[in-house]
Order: C-alpha cells, then sequence, then structure tokens
C-alpha cells in the first residue's frame, strides 16, 4: 500500500468523524430542511391537481349541457309536428301511419272538376 | 485512490427514495458547506436550497443520478456564496470579519468528537485536534482543489462522477485534485507515514 494511498485513508477517516460531530441541533435543522423540501414538492403537485380538476369537470359540465340542449331543440322539433288533433305526433304514431296504406289520388281530377262545380253553384 | 466504477448500481445504493437519499448526504453536505464557508448558518441556507433544488427539479430521475446532481447544486449554491462574499467584502470593506462561527469552528470538533470504545481519552483528544486541524487546511485550499477534494476523497465520487459535478473535464479534476492532496500532506504532517 502506498503513503498516498494510506494518507487518503487517514483522512477519510478523520472526515467520517467529523460528520459524527455534527451536534444535535443541527441534526434538527437538518430534518426539518429536510422536510420542508420534501413538502414543497408535495405542494406543488397539489397545486397543478385541483386546478387540472376543476377545469376537466368544468368542461364535462359544459359538453354535458350541450348535449342536453341539442336533445331538448330536438324534442321541440318533433313537438311542431301537430296532427289536426291537439295532440302532437310521437314516435308511435309515425309508425303506424309507416304502415297504413298509401291513397294515391287516382281520381284527383274529377275532385278538382267537383271543387269548380261547387263554386260556380255558390258564386 | 480511483475508484474504478463510473456510476453505482441501483442496487448497490443506500437509499431507494428522495427521502432517503437526503437523510443519506445530509450531514456530510452541511460539513462540506461549512468546510466551504466557515459559517454554520450559511452552510445551513446552502444545503437546503440545494435539497429544494433537487427534490424541484430531479426528483424524477434515477437514484443513481441524485448524487452527482445534488453535488452540482451544492457547489454552484457555493460558488453562488463566495461571489456574493467578494463583492460584499469589496464594497464594505471596513466590516470585513473572520467568518461567525470560526470559534466554534475551532471547539466544536474538539468537544464534541465523539469518542470510539476502544479509544482512550488521550486518543480522543489526539482524533479531535487531528480532525481540527484538517477542516482548518481544507478551509485554506483554493477553490477547485477544496470541491476536487471533497468530492473524491469525503464523498468517493469517481474522476467522471467529480467532473460533471463540477463541470469541468476529468483531466482537470484529477490536476486539482492531485494539488489539493500535495498541499494537505504539506499542512498535516501529523499524517504521514514514514
Amino acid at each position: 500500500m502506498t503513503k498516498s494511498t494510506l494518507f487518503e485513508q487517514d483522512l477519510q477517516q478523520d472526515l467520517l468523524a467529523l460528520e459524527e460531530t455534527t451536534g444535535a441541533p443541527e441534526i434538527f435543522r437538518l430534518a426539518q430542511a429536510r422536510r420542508e423540501a420534501l413538502a414543497q414538492n408535495k405542494s406543488s403537485h397539489r397545486r397543478f391537481l385541483w386546478p387540472t380538476f376543476g377545469a376537466s369537470l368544468a368542461s364535462l359540465l359544459l359538453v354535458g349541457v350541450m348535449l342536453n340542449g341539442q336533445m331538448g331543440l330536438d324534442n321541440q322539433q318533433e313537438a311542431r309536428l301537430k296532427t289536426n288533433g291537439s295532440e302532437p305526433i310521437n314516435d308511435q304514431m309515425l309508425l303506424d301511419m309507416a304502415d297504413e296504406p298509401i291513397d294515391l289520388f287516382e281520381d284527383l281530377d274529377f275532385y278538382y272538376w267537383l271543387a269548380d262545380t261547387d263554386m260556380g253553384s255558390t258564386g | 485512490m480511483e475508484n474504478t466504477q463510473t456510476v453505482a448500481t441501483e442496487e448497490e445504493l443506500p437509499y431507494c427514495t428522495v427521502e432517503e437519499f437526503l437523510k443519506y448526504i445530509e450531514r456530510r453536505a452541511f460539513h462540506m458547506a461549512r468546510t466551504g464557508t466557515g459559517s454554520t448558518d450559511s452552510a445551513m441556507d446552502i444545503v437546503q436550497d440545494s435539497m429544494y433544488k433537487l427534490v424541484e427539479k430531479y426528483s424524477s430521475k434515477q437514484p443513481s443520478e441524485w448524487k452527482p446532481l445534488f453535488y452540482r447544486i451544492l457547489n454552484s449554491r457555493l460558488t453562488d456564496y463566495y461571489r456574493r462574499k467578494a463583492v460584499r467584502d469589496r464594497v464594505f470593506i471596513w466590516s470585513k470579519s473572520a467568518p461567525k462561527d470560526s470559534e466554534d469552528s475551532v471547539a466544536g470538533p474538539v468537544d464534541r468528537a465523539v469518542g470510539r470504545q476502544s479509544e482512550t481519552p488521550d486518543e480522543m483528544l489526539m482524533r479531535g485536534q487531528r480532525i481540527q486541524q484538517l477542516n482548518h487546511s481544507v478551509q485554506q485550499l483554493p477553490y477547485r482543489q477544496r470541491q476536487a477534494f471533497m468530492l473524491r476523497c469525503w464523498e468517493g465520487l469517481s474522476t467522471i462522477e467529480t467532473a460533471s459535478a463540477m463541470e469541468i473535464s476529468q483531466g482537470s479534476v484529477k490536476t486539482h485534485y492531485s494539488r489539493a492532496m500535495h498541499a494537505l500532506r504539506d499542512m498535516l504532517e501529523d499524517y504521514r507515514h514514514d
């Protein structure tokens, strides 16, 4: 073992012994500094967490309101399609109407002539 | 003595969380900072700043990277301290004085030297005086030599890790370290082995 190695080892031993001379007040302050450093990291995460959560929640609510509004408009449009009766047409009625045979107005000319004759007799 | 391994593997590290790392490093860092500044309060501020910065910026890094990163931050804070002190000393030249707790640093290690069970009181006293002398001698070293010595000899970093922490080349680390050891050998004649 060389002299320089022995010298370095002696120095290392004494430097480690120097660490053991750390007084209780210093140990306490170091522990406090360590806790504060770790706490600021956690609080910085929380600082971003709540605004992010709030923004996400607000976005979801907005989407929900928009979808709900759109569905409401669709319902209103359906409500405008009314028959002679006061009842609005619902889906079932539309289906029933679709099943009914469609009357083709084959005698449309006759009905026009009838209408003209009636108008002529009254007028 | 040359550290052959460049970076410790994860399995060999005595810590795996940031909290464990800070607990492991804090006393040594404090003594290094106090040796560099000669002031307990300044050393405490520097160590606390370094802890904050490490946790804030680098806690997501691999554990094997924390030690060199922490010492890079510590060295940066020490450099800032020296610059501020140099400016302060130039501006307030009439108030330039010895470090605040220079008396503490003289009395502290001797008074607080923990004796090993195998040591006699004389040996304890000798050890305390040696520590005090070593502390004083390291403070006399030029800044870069002191840095290289503390990181290589005290902390046991490899040349590569020390170069990363000091942000200089490996060749410069070797030069500074070699000069530091020569200077300390001259100052600490009691350590010589004939």
